[in-house]
């Protein structure tokens, strides 16, 4: 029980940023205020590759906004109408979000790198 | 807000601390102590509130506070009425047998005491560290509590195959605790998640201490206590607010009111709270479902060997039917209303007999379940093999031992065996499975095996508790 203990403090004396939870809760923020409260989105980002099912990277971050944005539900890429992107440091999300969810258009920047986008109407 | 998180904390527990009292036996209360009252107090305080929380949002899907807090008085004075007329308010009990304490039994209270503050401490650091908990917390159990709390007509909407992941048939007590713990706040505190969970870490102590120190002596209830804590997996459970702490809680919690009972002669109201403990693991986690059929079968079996009259069977059935019942009747209703699928099941494919006889499988779980055991807590030298080296050293075997232990022993032995069968037919892959969920089944019986183990192991023959036993 000591050395727990004893461990367990040497790791928070060593955190000092946000948990991925708490960071998912402050990037996402904007996007969950100024969306509807429900509904089905698509979650794409330039931190890991919806396309393969083993991509922890991509895993993790998705598991993060889905628990940030609750109760809407993502699902992995751009498959459904309104697509959530995660892209910080990107300069040109809109390519990125091309290139993995196929002909969307930008329709909100949310700050900390969050961008929505909608597919485009084939028509 | 915190004023108003206390009293949503505060309510569930004055509930228990109602359902206690009416249905615990005051001799049972005085011999058991105070710990052990106000520990299943708050556990089976959690359960009622969890379910009126979920019954309401089942009926009345927006679920507003005022609606529930209005639900909870009903309840409160109920409890207050049917106290009332039974007579269950007495505070004083001649009966209680007076224990000499030596200097060593206070020096083992003493590290009883210093177990509690570092487990304390070290929980309090863990929440520090990770708030939101660890994997499972965040992609199952407070995720659906979001739904919950966010979501107001729509908290259902994460029971979909879209998010099958988090487990949308998972029951509903530990979501239903937290959501309603943040409504009651206003907002998303990490204290109702962490206050929920703390109650079931050093509630399962209480439950621990109290019975055996009423079965035993108060100095093997102290050892219980500090041999449960010992086991690094258990407190570091509670502290990242898995769902497996609160469910071993009520396994343990319902063979120490199985122990208890027996010894001190059974009536109706007693097996209603052994059901409804029973009833609250099954409302807590899909595992609890098999521990409620494997006590059910254990106590039936325990009930028709004994030579009783048919009333009294059947009104000790009836008792117990009673306390599943409101636990039951939701799980129910939940899992055919919203029509959801459970992996193990609809996984299945038409393959269950071909794993069910697959020696391969069989030769690998055993080899899993030898590693873990022996491994428990994560130590070189785990607690299990110390505890049965112990046990086999100084245990006593008489046949009022054999009675009380017997019950909890079955218990571990039918839950082993069933989780042995479901790892046997799991459509996931074997190794994968067993590799990210034994530990935690093992520690689903933790608490109960250390709870068998001190109703064996020898004990000083003066002590007054035994003697007025004998």
């Amino acid at each position: 029980m000591l050395v727990s203990l004893g461990i367990a403090m040497v790791d928070f004396i060593h955190k000092s940023e946000p948990t991925r939870q708490q960071q998912a809760d402050i990037n996402y923020f904007s996007l969950m205020k100024a969306e509807p409260n429900n509904g089905v989105y698509g979650f794409i980002t330039s931190e890991g590759d919806f396309r393969s099912p083993n991509d922890q990277k991509y895993a993790i971050n998705f598991l993060s906004a889905q628990y940030a944005l609750a109760p809407k539900v993502l699902t992995r890429g751009g498959t459904v109408q309104r697509v959530i992107g995660w892209f910080p440091g990107v300069e040109d999300p809109i390519l990125l979000a091309t290139q993995q969810a196929g002909d969307v258009q930008l329709i909100g920047s949310y700050g900390n790198g969050v961008y929505l986008f909608q597919k485009r109407v084939k028509r | 807000m915190i004023p108003l998180l206390a009293i949503g904390l505060g309510i569930p527990f004055l509930q228990g601390w109602l359902l206690v009292r009416l249905l615990l036996p005051i001799t049972l209360r005085s011999r058991t102590g105070v710990g052990f009252t106000l520990s299943l107090a708050a556990g089976i305080g959690l359960g009622v509130s969890s379910l009126l929380y979920a019954g309401y949002r089942f009926l009345h899907p927006a679920g507003e506070v005022p609606g529930l807090l209005a639900l909870d008085s009903l309840l409160i004075l109920a409890l207050l009425i049917l106290q009332r007329k039974s007579g269950a308010f007495p505070t004083e009990d001649s009966t209680k047998p007076a224990e000499q304490l030596e200097r060593v039994d206070s020096f083992i209270k003493a590290l009883f005491a210093l177990a509690i503050f570092v487990t304390a401490l070290d929980f309090i650091i863990q929440l520090l560290i990770s708030p939101d908990g660890k994997w499972d917390t965040f992609t199952i159990w407070n995720l659906h509590a979001r739904f919950f709390a966010r979501g107001g007509t729509h908290w259902s909407d994460y029971i979909t195959p879209l998010i099958a992941w988090t487990h949308p048939d998972y029951p509903l007590l530990i979501p239903a605790c937290v959501a309603r713990g943040w409504q009651f706040a206003g907002h998303e505190t990490a204290i109702s998640p962490a206050m929920v969970s703390a109650v079931f870490t050093f509630g399962t102590a209480g439950i621990l201490n109290g019975s055996i120190g009423a079965l035993r002596s108060r100095r093997s209830g102290w050892l219980a206590g500090i041999v449960l804590l010992g086991a690094r997996a258990f407190c570091r459970h509670g502290a990242w607010m898995y769902a497996d702490v609160p469910l071993s809680y009520y396994i343990v919690a319902a063979l120490a009111i199985a122990a208890l009972k027996d010894d001190n002669g059974n009536n109706f109201t007693i097996w209603a709270l052994a059901g409804l403990l029973c009833g609250f693991a099954a409302w807590t986690k899909n595992e609890g479902e098999l521990f409620l059929g494997v006590y059910t079968l254990v106590s039936t079996f325990g009930l028709f060997s004994r030579s009783l009259s048919q009333r009294q069977k059947l009104q000790r059935a009836c008792g117990y039917a009673a306390g599943i019942v409101p636990s039951a009747f939701l799980l129910i209703y939940f899992k055919t209303h919203y029509h959801i699928p459970n992996d193990l099941i609809a996984g299945q494919q038409g393959n269950m007999l071909h794993r069910l006889f697959d020696p391969d499988r069989r030769a690998l779980i055993l080899q899993f379940y030898g590693k873990e055991i022996v491994g428990f807590s994560r130590r070189p030298a785990g607690l299990v093999p110390l505890l049965c080296v112990y046990t086999a050293l100084t245990a006593r075997i008489t046949g009022q031992r054999i009675q009380q232990a017997l019950p909890a022993l079955s218990v571990i032995l039918l839950m082993l065996s069933g989780y042995f069968v479901i790892y046997l037919i799991t459509p996931h892959d074997l190794r994968w499975h067993l590799q990210y969920s034994l530990n935690r089944l093992l520690l689903h019986l933790w608490p109960a095996f250390v709870f068998a183990v001190f109703l064996l192991v020898n004990e000083k023959s003066g002590s007054p508790v035994v003697a007025s036993m004998k």
